[in-house]
């Protein structure tokens, strides 16, 4: 987007993703969002990406809303609305079908969700009311076959081809990150709680009753000679931006490492509770992609930590 | 009648507060309000840390100081254990929440009564479970019948590294690493609870009754001697 | 006292036969303290006695709750002032010598009972107030402070460490009994019992029959004289 490279992106659409707020660094993101001519969000609640959205595709709830079945292993589950949508909302389906109409493809959409799932069930033999009812079912599979592989060789593969084309070595090596704590820099860790989930609970009254804000895990043996208590209010920062949020002095964090759930530090004024409260992660970490895997590097950042407030 | 405990294995808690959460929508509560709480312990220093979540609601004392210092008796201890609040008798005087040694108790200060845990107790006389044991996602809870040589709960209650807070329903078991400081303190009748309820308020009602009793004896008596001094002639000492 | 003489002489003719006791402010120090006392003795019951509620409904007990508040800013805030205002020496020599007993107060309270029981008696004179309305006022002097502190505190008692809150409902209640078996007392002798009884026109009209004040208060009738 930014760069032009190889092709111009003219255009972007966000379906249930939140790169802004969960994509690492948010700034330029936000730049790069900037720049596009049009820029779609389908969500069910305004998020810091659909800020930036010309157009907003409200999403129904899950409780409003069937979804694909979903298969794992041999169980089957079935997700079915509960209630009505209570707004004017779509499913996401729905708005797929809708766009693919007045893109002049509605051909290929000629059909419910109920119908698209009722014909995944059809080798089956189990019917889309009897999943309904049940909600999850087992299905007869044939289990899956360990003794051969889906590799050239049909076994497990430590050295391969692929993992040099894919920016790595033919045997995957360490490759240093690209930062290091030390000094005043803290490696920069985050993951998540169980009361939240990822960056979308945090404005529903309920959790946002149990848990309001994020904190900041660091060792006492750091926190100490900063003067920072657990409750103070602290500046975490690097060359991407720059988050406040409470610190929580713990013996449960390596000494060089500081910790924050993610998904805090919200953005977006619509989300009233939530608004400003704690710190975004996403802020502090790069856009990088790891070699090989093709994953977001999130965890190749180091802050400074000081202390703000009491 | 049942004899209901309340079985909490820790150690596979997961901090995930649904049990909240649940009982609040059961019971009707806004967010900020609650009656069963979570909250996380932590043990060790680094590398060699632990942590574990704890939680915490209505112990159902064997015999809640709570209902002893009632004055309405809108609360009380029912047949099968759980200690529920009648709210047509409530007067919101709060001096059960004084009692307390948990915290178990909220006011609500529209309705002006003080609510708590009931053990779902209308749940369980339908047969269901209480709201947070239904939901806990890891099965740590579980609510049963002593008196039920059929109940689960004896074959719970025996696992390794389970306690039970003396005076109360519940049972925890503790995960590997802690100790018994982490959970509730075992129960411990309060010493100005029992002065007042057993001590001063007995002998003040008979101090009551005693100067009331020596009012009408002394009517009587100073009627009788008045009434004698007539008779004897001359003048009466009443209004004298 | 310079008072109680002025007023003896300059309205001779329609207190005859009658001294002064009680001026306006001790009166109505005295019926702010009475009656705001009686009001919150009652109300409090409701919270002490667990039968009332089977009597009372919900809403009575609720109304009671708040009428006690009420009324407890009256019994704090009142007595005082007033008679800070209004009677500020006699009130101070009341408080002073409602804590010294002499001989003839100590005699007193030995051979009170009699007299409670019309059982013929000789009792020593007195001062101003009896040994028994020494005790009386000794009860209510320490009584009153222990009675709003306690009871301030209980308004927030939810907020209080718990172990402080059970011991002040405790100290509140108990102390409310005793004061209320004071007040049981001190209602029967002013208004019932026929020895007394005559001097509760000093809490009215601040006169007393001065055959009456002679033969019961005979030290503090034999200095007005003076």
């Amino acid at each position: 987007m930014e760069s032009d490279d190889p092709y111009p992106v003219k255009a972007g659409i966000f379906f249930r993703v939140n790169p802004v707020k969960s994509s690492g660094d948010t700034a330029r993101w936000i730049k790069a969002l900037q720049k596009l001519e049009l820029v779609v969000a389908i969500d069910t609640q305004m998020s810091e990406t659909a800020m930036y959205a010309h157009y907003i595709l409200p999403e129904s709830h899950y409780l409003e809303r069937m979804d694909a079945i979903s298969v794992v292993g041999d169980t089957v589950s079935l997700r079915q609305p509960v209630i009505q949508p209570m707004y004017d909302t779509k499913s996401g389906y729905e708005i797929i079908q809708g766009l693919a109409k007045a893109c002049g493809i509605g051909q290929y959409f000629e059909f419910t969700m109920e119908q698209y799932n009722q014909a995944q069930l059809g080798t089956t033999g189990w019917t889309l009311d009897q999943l309904k009812e049940k909600g999850v079912i087992k299905v007869s599979a044939t289990p899956p076959d360990y003794s051969k592989l889906p590799t050239s060789s049909g076994k497990a593969e430590l050295v391969h081809d692929g993992f040099a084309m894919s920016g790595g070595t033919r045997v995957p090596g360490w490759v240093p990150p690209k930062t290091q704590p030390g000094g005043d820099k803290l490696r920069l860790l985050h993951g998540h709680v169980a009361v939240h989930s990822n960056g979308y609970t945090q404005n529903v009254p309920a959790l946002y009753a149990r848990m309001p804000e994020n904190e900041l895990w660091i060792h006492p043996s750091v926190a100490g000679p900063k003067g920072i208590k657990t409750g103070d209010l602290v500046e975490v920062a690097n060359e991407l931006g720059k988050e406040r949020l409470k610190a929580k002095v713990t013996e449960g964090i390596r000494p060089e490492c500081v910790w924050l759930c993610h998904g805090f530090g919200t953005l977006v004024p619509e989300q009233r509770l939530a608004y400003k409260k704690g710190a975004n992660d996403g802020a502090l970490y790069p856009i990088l992609m790891t070699p090989v895997t093709g994953a977001l590097g999130q965890g190749d950042a180091v802050v400074t930590v000081r202390k703000v407030g009491d | 009648m049942a004899r209901y405990a309340y079985f909490v294995d820790l150690s596979i808690c997961a901090g995930c507060e649904s049990c909240t959460v649940a009982c609040q929508n059961k019971n009707g509560l806004p967010p900020e309000q609650v009656f069963t709480k979570v909250h996380r312990e932590e043990a060790g220093t680094f590398p060699a840390v632990t942590s574990t979540f704890v939680t915490t609601q209505c112990m159902h004392c064997d015999n809640p100081p709570c209902t002893e210092v009632c004055p309405t008796g809108a609360s009380y201890k029912t047949a099968d254990g759980p200690v529920v609040v009648d709210d047509a008798k409530c007067i919101g005087c709060r001096y059960c929440i004084t009692a307390c040694p948990y915290d178990a108790r909220i006011v609500d200060e529209d309705e002006r009564v003080v609510k708590k845990c009931t053990l779902c107790f209308d749940r369980l006389q339908a047969g269901q479970q209480p709201a947070c044991v239904q939901t806990c996602l890891t099965g740590a809870r579980a609510v049963g019948d002593l008196d039920d040589p059929q109940s689960p709960i004896h074959a719970l209650i025996k696992k390794p590294n389970t306690i039970q807070i003396a005076g109360t329903s519940f049972f925890y078991r503790l995960p590997e690493g802690f100790a018994r400081n982490v959970l509730p303190a075992d129960f411990k009748a309060s010493g100005a609870t029992f002065a007042w309820q057993s001590i001063f308020q007995p002998i003040g009602q008979v101090m009551l009754a005693g100067v009331t009793g020596a009012l009408l004896v002394s009517v009587v008596s100073n009627a009788i001697n008045a009434r004698r001094q007539q008779q004897e002639g001359g003048e009466a000492h009443g209004d004298h | 006292m310079a008072i109680t003489k002025a007023v003896l002489t300059t309205e001779a003719s329609r207190h005859e036969g009658k001294v002064y006791r009680f001026n306006l402010a001790e009166r109505i120090a005295h019926w702010n303290h009475a009656i705001t006392f009686l009001v919150l003795l009652f109300t409090g019951l409701g919270l002490v006695i667990r039968g009332l509620s089977t009597v009372l409904d919900r809403e009575v007990l609720l109304s009671f709750g708040q009428i006690h508040r009420v009324t407890a800013i009256l019994f704090t805030a009142v007595t005082i002032p007033v008679l800070f205002f209004g009677a500020r020496k006699a009130a101070g020599e009341w408080v002073r010598s409602s804590f010294r007993l002499d001989k003839d107060d100590r005699k007193f309270l030995l051979r009170f009972y009699r007299d409670f029981f019309g059982l013929p008696v000789q009792l020593p004179p007195q001062g101003r107030f009896n040994a028994g309305e020494k005790i009386n006022s000794m009860m209510q002097i320490i009584g009153w402070p222990v009675m709003v502190v306690t009871g301030w505190m209980l308004v927030y008692k939810d907020r209080l460490p718990q172990g402080l809150a059970q011991w002040t409902i405790a100290i509140h209640s108990v102390t409310a009994l005793v004061l209320g078996c004071a007040v049981l007392g001190h209602i029967y002798l002013a208004s019932i019992h026929p020895h007394s009884r005559p001097g509760i026109s000093g809490m009215i009209s601040g006169w007393v029959p001065s055959w009456w004040a002679k033969g019961h208060y005979r030290k503090w009738y034999d200095s007005l004289q003076k």
